[in-house]
């Protein structure tokens, strides 16, 4: 048998005290406790996250950890209803509604947000009834051969596996996204029981007859042709009421507060859930997370099973000190807890130049821009700030003009070589980068220029010339994204700079103008805000890691032509329209770490 | 059962609503002072500790809708070339 230090390639250290850095895994004699200690190693955490907007039970549910969803079930008993919400991992937003309203659809991952199904159920009745979900609206799908409700269910809309319903059925049915077809028996028939996995790959673990009365005492996998009993004795046995994973890698939960987890090879009790529930909403899986989501007694928790040994808190935005001064088209740089704004509008033609420093808790006026102006560009830090470019009143009347800030006041630099407004910023006072925006009278600029400390030199142009893009970086890692181009409206696309050239990026999720950034580099950003507002996205966060956007929590007040600074993981918004606001929101990326030491015993 | 709690509160700055309560339930601000949170014991829990003054749906809309309007009405007075430099006109807010 291999040893540890074969395995990990390192001796067991003796120590007197716990290492406050042990790595997952890592294996050490505490000499104080008489204790052989290792750091982290489970199959996951549970952690909470936020609430459904109204709890509700047997609720269908599908997609992934970061872009769920859940749609039906009751609110309370006899009250069915057709309602969809959408899950971006931190937030639930409201969506297309169902055709029917029905309850006890499929238990499990239901297809994506993008591809979800609902199906079968109760309405009252069972019902063959099938509805695919495209992440806005419901039409109808392929009717079930057989009307079934309280079955299992598990994978994407063209590869998805079902098993099981209230009369203990055991013929498997599989969808392809256009017709169902028949799959092999089960050993036995259950409801109310845990799929897993897809069409090709299934695990049916748990579950009990319907009505309740004996529970499923085997667990067996399924290879697209016939199952297998991989598991003879089920610890827990129970209902399990949601499933998510692989056959790797999964969690069945339910009957209770009871969380077990399936590693390929055994099943065994995990860390339990914070919400006893069952007949939930079951979202994602591994690799990532299982949401679960809703249950029975119209819970409206949601919690997150977090795959692995590390412990997540998730992102959040949370509310800052207002501004002194409410206003939009304004610019920032610096820190979240060291923030500049300067510049913007307070109202219709109202341009400003006021100054405010952020503390990490309030905003401080400071002295004003020696020329007022609004839609400007800025970048740097709370103690060497720039600005430059924008409109000064009366406006329109766009400017070269650029301006040093030194933690207490404003002095002229050497302007702009190209007039502009609506700009874009990234860098420090010393290293500083301006593109894009708007020339004189109305025409899209892709003008790229470097400032050093003293002057501004033109740089090579970006690829499409635009205004009011979100972005961000330093002057050799920078990106911008999304933006507007007159005649052709809102933008998606991504440039990033590396100090030389502008190449293409990964693209926006959400097409927007009037964002703002926060980025340390083109391969770590985060847009936040923009318009147009009808489509939602002024409250709407993205992620950006240097080849495609993601979802991250969206801020509370929904608002474009805002401020930001920060960096991706730590980032601050403030002001904005419309209505022109003082709202400042922090935001405070996930966060994740090793488990607490366990003593190694022998059992 | 409504999906939603509706009332309005002022933003007092930092700690009005922490990234904890932004964990727990449902929470998004809307023009005039607007709160929306969901229909659960943390939400209404939240909304009590604000000081918010409940309302109904079509209270809350109301509400925004006369913001909208008078920015709208600000936009149609621009002049064309200040509309043409900006964005559009404000366009209406619906309560989900």
């Amino acid at each position: 048998m291999a040893g540890y230090n074969q395995i990990k390639g390192l001796r067991v250290k003796y120590l007197s005290a716990d290492p406050s850095n042990a790595e997952d895994g890592q294996v050490w004699y505490n000499s104080t406790s008489g204790n052989l200690r290792v750091a982290g190693i489970g199959a996951g955490t549970w952690v909470s996250s936020t609430n459904l907007p109204t709890g509700r039970d047997y609720g269908t549910a599908g997609g992934t950890s970061t872009a769920g969803f859940i749609a039906g079930g009751e609110l309370g008993p006899g009250t069915f209803i057709s309602t969809t919400f959408d899950y971006d991992g931190s937030g639930w937003s409201a969506s297309g509604a169902m055709g029917d309203a029905r309850i006890r659809m499929n238990l499990g991952v239901s297809g994506t947000q993008t591809a979800g199904l609902g199906v079968g159920g109760y309405s009252p009745g069972t019902v063959t009834s099938v509805e695919e979900y495209d992440g806005s609206s419901w039409t109808g799908g392929t009717a079930l051969p057989v009307a079934t409700q309280q079955s299992g269910g598990a994978g994407p809309g063209t590869s998805y596996m079902m098993l099981g319903t209230n009369s203990d059925r055991s013929e498997g049915l599989s969808y392809n996204g256009s017709a169902w077809g028949a799959e092999g028996s089960s050993s036995q028939g259950f409801a109310y029981q845990g799929l897993a996995g897809q069409e090709t790959a299934a695990l049916a673990f748990y579950g009990a007859t319907s009505p309740a009365g004996s529970n499923r005492s085997t667990g067996e996998e399924y290879n697209g042709t016939a199952w297998t009993t991989v598991v003879p004795s089920l610890p827990d046995q129970g209902n399990s009421g949601g499933a998510g994973g692989t056959t790797s890698a999964a969690v069945f939960a339910g009957s209770g507060t009871t969380s077990r987890y399936w590693d390929g090879t055994t099943v065994a009790a995990t860390t339990s859930m914070a919400n006893p529930r069952a007949n939930y909403g079951s979202i994602g899986g591994h690799p990532g997370a299982f949401v679960a989501a809703g249950g029975n007694s119209n819970l409206a928790a949601t919690e997150e099973f977090n795959f692995g040994s590390n412990t997540f808190t998730a992102a959040a935005w949370a509310s800052g000190g207002n501004l002194n001064t409410a206003r939009n088209n304004l610019a920032g740089c610096g820190t979240q807890t060291a923030g500049l704004a300067f510049g913007g509008e307070t109202g219709p033609g109202t341009i400003v130049g006021d100054t405010e420093e952020y503390n990490g808790s309030t905003w401080s006026e400071q002295n004003n821009l020696n020329t007022t102006r609004d839609k400007l560009g800025g970048c740097g830090t709370q103690t060497a700030g720039l600005a430059f470019g924008g409109d000064t009143p009366p406006a329109p009347n766009k400017t070269t003009d650029s301006e040093e800030y030194d933690g207490s006041s404003w002095t002229e630099g050497n302007n702009l070589n190209t007039i502009r407004d609506q700009i874009t910023g990234a860098g420090i006072q010393t290293a500083g980068l301006a593109f894009g925006g708007q020339t004189p009278p109305n025409a899209m600029s892709n003008a790229t220029e470097e400032y050093n400390g003293t002057s501004w030199t033109s740089a090579n142009n970006m690829g499409t010339a635009r205004r009011l893009m979100g972005g961000g970086g330093i002057q050799t890692s920078a990106f911008g994204s999304g933006g507007y181009i007159d005649g052709t409206g809102d933008q998606n696309i991504t440039e990033e700079y590396d100090g030389t050239n502008w190449t293409s990026g990964g693209n926006l999720i959400n097409t927007r103008h009037a964002a703002a950034g926060a980025a340390t580099s083109n391969t770590a950003g985060l847009v936040f805000g923009g318009f147009p507002t009808p489509s939602g996205v002024g409250s709407k966060a993205e992620g950006y890691d240097g080849t495609s956007f993601s979802t991250r929590p969206s801020m509370a007040t929904a608002r474009a032509r805002l401020g930001g600074c920060g960096t991706e993981t730590l980032a601050l918004a403030f002001g904005g329209n419309p209505p022109i606001t003082a709202a400042t929101e922090e935001f405070t990326g996930q966060t994740s770490a090793v488990a607490p030491a366990n003593t190694i015993t022998t059992s | 059962m409504a999906h939603f709690i509706y009332g309005t509160a002022t933003n007092t700055g930092k700690g009005f609503f922490t990234a904890e309560d932004r964990r727990k339930f449902f929470l998004r601000g809307y023009p005039a002072d607007v709160w929306v949170v969901g229909n659960n014991v943390d939400g209404a829990m939240w909304m009590a500790e604000k000081g918010a003054r409940e309302k109904t749906k079509s209270e809350a809309q109301a509400l925004i809708d006369a913001v909208i309007t008078a920015a709208q009405t600000a936009w149609d007075a621009k002049t064309d070339e200040e509309k043409a430099a900006s964005e559009g006109r404000p366009t209406d807010i619906i309560l989900p």
